[in-house]
């Protein structure tokens, strides 16, 4: 079977996608005459979303945009956008008109009436943050010149929350870092992480559980410094993980080479023979077999396969992909069969028989 | 709000993260159980818990209200959470504070904005709400009017709790 490689994330070419899955540039803004949206009633909500669609019905101001409103959407098609990572889990969890207004690749992607009216995003693959933040500033700019953003000189742009006042700006990691935990380096690395004043979640975000290697580090700070500062500081921080990774990496080939190898060829193993994956365990699995990738052992897949796959192997794609409603024993089984064809297929391809 | 993940009994209010063997474990204790654990309260800016410890916790402060969306302040340290813009002048000092925690700074020195470039809207209190429902009873559009009615109703009697979306953290 042949999956279609259509999301900006999952895409490879970018700059250190052996560590770095993804980077999000995200900009905080809201209207100044509309209470913030978890303060707002129902029919605020309505006409704040209303607004911003307006703008982006605007002909020829934002052209190939989508806009999609959460409150006539059905709760799998919400579903598969969480997993898109084009919008929030909270964002599903909310009431009233919300929604996204996306291109077609979800690497600009604009949440409206989450925690705040607007979520400026963009996401792609790999170690990109000064296109993505010039791509942010630029949608901020044309969005600013029609909506009335709530703005004091001393306190820059106001969020609902604290933590998000000032510049708005959010830059997000999702890393891949297999050779720190295997060398024990990881509580190291994640400590000065929190010194530095940036924090780190699990693969799904916040209060989600580090599974697979991945880790998603981001500022804290908005406020008291320049986006350029904010910007140069974490990507500096960044740079000194990859950095960290890839002598662990190197460390793990000289020194343990055969265990290593071991590791990677038993997740092929069952990855290649499972009959039932579990999210938890496949994220495990295909970090391993990420892992091999990098290290040119595993052959049968390139990072952007394993980031397509991994995006495939969600419950909501799995469900989208059946075409219905199944329990999680069910998706269980049906990502096992995914992950199985996709083997299948490349043996095909390279007249490989078992 | 979850319980104490020591007792089991009482609120928790210190919220951690607990770095070991490469593993990150939420760890949420009252302000007894993180005590003697030695455990100092720290901030999580992402999850919008607020340093409480840092404001003044007297009952003059949880007694100020948003003049415009009429939030208490008790209610933004609890829900961590703005009501709208002008919370920040109402809680101008609290908030001074609290930035200074969170941010190591309270002044923004990044990108400007000028919104009065292109005519600022009113803004939105029962007044302007008020003329709205005139408007739209005026044009026998009922649909809004009664919308609008629920949404004046709701200011006047129940601001800061009923038709607030209530995600406590």
């Amino acid at each position: 079977m042949r999956i279609p490689a259509a999301i900006g994330w999952t895409f490879s070419g970018t700059p250190d996608s052996d560590v770095v899955l993804s980077t999000r540039v995200r900009l905080a803004r809201n209207f100044e005459t509309f209470p913030f949206p978890k303060a707002a009633h129902l029919y605020i909500k309505s006409q704040v979303f209303a607004r911003i669609a307006d703008v982006f019905n605007t002909p020829d101001l934002l052209p190939g945009y989508e806009v999609f409103n959460f409150n006539n959407l059905d709760r799998l098609s919400q579903e598969i956008f969480v997993e898109e990572r084009a919008v929030s889990p909270d964002l599903v969890r909310m009431e009233g008109d919300r929604g996204l207004m996306c291109d077609s690749t979800r690497t600009r992607c604009i949440m409206v009436n989450e925690e705040d009216h607007l979520r400026i995003q963009c996401i792609s693959s790999g170690n990109c943050t000064q296109e993505l933040f010039a791509m942010a500033n630029q949608l901020d700019t044309i969005l600013g010149e029609k909506i009335p953003f709530a703005f004091d000189a001393r306190r820059g742009f106001l969020t609902a929350c604290p933590s998000n006042v000032g510049t708005g700006l959010r830059l997000s990691f999702l890393l891949h870092l297999p050779a720190l935990i295997i060398t024990k380096a990881i509580d190291k690395v994640l400590n000065a992480v929190q010194q530095m004043s940036l924090c780190t979640r699990g693969f799904c975000g916040e209060n989600s559980e580090i599974v697979g290697s991945f880790f998603q580090i981001s500022n804290q700070q908005t406020l008291g410094q320049s986006e350029a500062e904010i910007i140069e500081k974490t990507q500096g921080a960044i740079a000194e993980i990859i950095r960290s990774e890839r002598t662990a990496r190197e460390t793990i080939l000289h020194q343990a080479k055969s265990a290593i190898t071991d590791k990677i060829a038993r997740a092929e193993g069952i990855l290649r023979f499972a009959h039932t994956l579990s999210m938890r365990e496949y994220l495990n699995l295909n970090s391993a077999l990420r892992m091999g990738v990098n290290y040119n052992i595993v052959t049968t897949r390139t990072v952007e396969e394993m980031n397509i796959e991994l995006l495939h192997a969600m419950p909501g794609h799995i469900q989208k992909n059946v075409g219905k409603s199944l329990t999680e024993d069910e998706i269980n089984r049906e990502r096992a069969l995914l992950i199985q064809s996709l083997f299948h297929d490349h043996d095909q391809k390279i007249g490989k028989t078992l | 709000m979850s319980l104490c993940n020591s007792c089991q009994k009482n609120q928790a209010s210190v919220h951690i993260t607990h770095i070991a063997d490469g593993a990150l474990t939420p760890l949420h204790l009252c302000e007894e159980c993180a005590a003697k654990k030695g455990i100092t309260l720290a901030i999580d800016t992402h999850s919008g818990m607020l340093p409480t410890a840092s404001v003044e916790p007297g009952q003059s402060d949880d007694a100020l209200k948003c003049p415009s969306c009429n939030l208490a302040f008790s209610d933004f340290k609890t829900k961590g959470w703005l009501g709208c813009s002008q919370c920040y002048t109402a809680f101008e000092k609290q908030i001074d504070q609290i930035l200074m925690k969170m941010h190591g700074a309270c002044i923004h020195v990044g990108k400007s904005y000028e919104s009065h470039k292109m005519g600022s809207e009113p803004a939105l209190n029962i007044d302007s709400l008020r003329q709205q429902l005139e408007r739209a009873i005026k044009e026998e559009n009922f649909e809004d009017a009664a919308r609008l009615r629920d949404v004046i109703k709701t200011m006047q009697f129940a601001p800061s709790q009923s038709e607030i979306n209530d995600t406590s953290l």
